[in-house]
């Protein structure tokens, strides 16, 4: 009987098994980037941080600690850059100032620490703007920050300075751990919702909804926040836990609910989070949409969402600053997202 | 396809029994799938290098009717398929190879009808054979979780979903000399909303030496095309397969016990379907299915 052998390249190949060569690593995608522009600086200005913003329909207040702009047009923004509200001088004003009293309160201390006034953020309705403030001790050092309490701030429609609300001649309306309402909100129905985040523990921080009858905006007392359980409630730590996030969280209304969007210190990626019914579910598990560069310092810095600068509601428009060489500044970025994003909630 | 197999049954419950036209439980196919180099073949499969892996799955006709010109069956082929997302490091009792690391699989199920025109492969040449196949296919991919309680893998909803598709192949095959040839070609439609991929092709060439009875040296070559879509407001990327068995095939009256060496280049499969790699393994497969 004749002898047969394997053939050679059977051998060769038994003799190689084992193999693994990765090759590529692909990602699929919830839409497109279609623009990531560093913001022109207006005349007159230095630099511009991050902002906190008030969404408007069709616009967006952005805010700085001495400067606010109406933004109405992403291109416009990134093409020119914001138009400031200035005054008859042509400097640069802020949405909102110290009170003469505050002023000479600080010049008055001697203990190195200076009272604040920090825009948060807020809603808009009827295009009257709703700004929430915190009133902050900061110093002596560079990172000692108080908290002293939380203020709102109302502008009238076609107002380049909201007047602050006071109550029992204070401007301070809600304790620092009375109500949570430091990152913004929007109207639903016959209630605002605002959002607030805290930190409770080493990286993790929570965010609570609280809301206010369209009819009693300006009253302190009529924001509540809610429990999944019990509805609105007066016990600001009996709130449920709608998101938890580390960065800035923007809540804004979506084609077929609400849009949390947020963007994470530590990787610089931009996430979005979905929920159908606000009052009764959780956003859902973040979703990751697109990467911005992180900062040398290596956190990323602002993220707010500008739901007011939409054409259309698969648009998506984040704010962020980097100091990266080459693209340092503010930046616009926006992403267009395919089109049943949102359709389904997952 | 539920039309196609009431009109079988139809046919083969009313049709004398004894007279051979009818058969109950039998090969899936006139020409085997089980020798393809796909890794969607359904048979019993255990994968020892480069991962490990095992697939429990084959394909068999509940029913065949055969005419005077051509032959129609109608059957299911399903598998599920495990295999460790990291190399083959060790063996474990049973004997089986084993790995560290997450264990990812993934099951599939297909309702399909085959269509063997006899006469028009005879009249080809004489040992040649024809066919057509039409198949609903489901495939859904998961991974399991820690005994141990610990996390599972991360975020897996990025990845494709490969779902309901509609598939449909023509294949043929031949004797030249004292070799055997099998080659099928694929198209491949997914259903809207149920998939990641829009549409795909395939090729599938298999070639044996049948110069020994009892064992015959085989090649086996695949290669796909899948088009990625859009699901859920997510879009996927294109995906693509070429793999290739070399080996031996040690045949009986039931099928082939295929003993080969693979080489792949392209995506991975189950829940790493965005990863691209080229593999070298080696595997043995219980294929059933003869050749003529």
């Amino acid at each position: 009987m004749r002898r047969r052998v394997l053939p050679a390249p059977l051998v060769l190949s038994l003799a190689a098994t084992g193999c693994i060569d990765a090759l590529d690593q692909e990602q699929s995608t919830l839409g497109e980037r279609t623009r990531d522009c560093v913001v022109p600086l207006p005349e007159g200005v230095e630099e511009l941080g991050a902002p906190v913003s008030l969404e408007y329909p069709g616009k967006s207040l952005w805010l700085w600690s001495n400067a606010a702009a109406f933004v109405d047009q992403a291109s416009a923004l990134c093409s020119d850059g914001p138009d400031l509200f200035r005054d008859g001088d042509g400097a640069p004003t802020p949405l909102f100032a110290l009170d003469s009293d505050e002023l000479a309160s600080n010049v008055a201390r001697d203990d190195g620490r200076r009272l604040e006034l920090v825009a948060v953020g807020g809603f808009s309705h009827e295009d009257t703007g709703y700004l929430f403030y915190e009133h902050r001790l900061q110093g002596p050092g560079f990172f000692d920050s108080e908290l002293l309490g939380t203020g709102l701030c109302v502008l009238d429609p076609g107002e380049e300075r909201c007047e602050r609300l006071r109550r029992n001649a204070s401007s301070v309306l809600w304790g620092p751990e009375q109500r949570f309402l430091n990152s913004g909100g929007v109207v639903v129905s016959e209630r605002a919702l605002v959002f607030g985040c805290r930190r409770v523990a080493d990286f993790l921080r929570v965010c609570t909804m609280t809301g206010a009858p369209l009819d009693a905006l300006t009253d302190p007392t009529s924001y509540q926040p809610y429990d999944y359980f019990h509805g609105w409630v007066d016990d600001p730590l009996a709130a449920s836990v709608v998101i938890e996030e580390l960065g800035s969280v923007t809540v804004s209304l979506a084609r077929d609910g609400y849009l949390a969007t947020t963007l994470d210190p530590f990787d610089g990626h931009v996430y979005v989070s979905l929920s159908e019914d606000l009052l009764s579910r959780q956003f859902s598990r973040r979703l990751d949409v697109f990467a911005t560069p992180l900062p040398e310092s290596g956190l990323a810095i602002g993220g707010r969402e500008h739901s007011g600068l939409r054409d259309d509601p698969n648009e998506l428009h984040v704010s962020y600053v980097t100091d990266r060489p080459g693209a340092a500044g503010l930046h616009l970025a926006s992403f267009r997202f395919f089109g049943k994003f949102g359709g389904h909630f997952q | 396809v539920i039309g196609l197999a009431t009109a079988l049954f139809s046919a083969g419950l009313g049709a004398p029994a004894g007279d051979g036209s009818v058969e109950f439980l039998g090969f899936a196919r006139e020409i085997s799938r089980g020798w393809s180099a796909s890794r969607d073949t359904p048979a019993m499969t255990m994968t020892i290098f480069a991962r490990p892996g095992a697939m429990g799955g084959g394909e068999l006709s509940f029913l065949a009717v055969r005419f005077p010109d051509f032959t129609l069956r109608n059957g299911f082929a399903g598998f599920i398929e495990l295999e460790h997302d990291s190399e083959t490091s060790r063996v474990n009792s049973g004997p089986m190879p084993s790995g560290d690391g997450k264990i990812l699989w993934r099951g599939s199920y297909a309702y399909q009808a085959a269509l063997a025109l006899d006469t028009l492969g005879r009249r080809l040449c004489p040992d040649c054979a024809l066919e057509l196949a039409l198949q609903y296919r489901h495939e859904s991919q998961h991974y399991t979780g820690s005994n141990n309680g610990d996390s599972g893998l991360e975020d897996v909803s990025v990845q494709p979903y490969v779902g309901d598709a509609v598939l449909g192949d023509v294949a043929s095959s031949q004797h030249v000399g004292s070799w055997y040839f099998a080659e099928r070609l694929l198209g491949m439609w997914y259903l809207p909303e149920r998939s990641s991929y829009d549409a795909g092709f395939g090729a599938d060439l298999h070639a044996r030496w049948l110069v020994l009875p009892r064992a015959h040296p085989f090649v086996s070559l695949y290669g796909e095309q899948r088009f990625g879509g859009e699901l859920i407001g997510r879009h996927y990327p294109d995906a693509y397969r070429l793999r290739a068995l070399l080996g031996i095939a040690l045949p009986s009256w039931l099928g082939d016990v295929l003993v080969y060496a693979s080489g792949d280049v392209g995506h991975r499969y189950g829940v790493r379907i965005l990863t691209e790699e080229a593999t070298l393994g080696l595997g043995v497969r219980l294929a059933l299915g003869t050749t003529p």
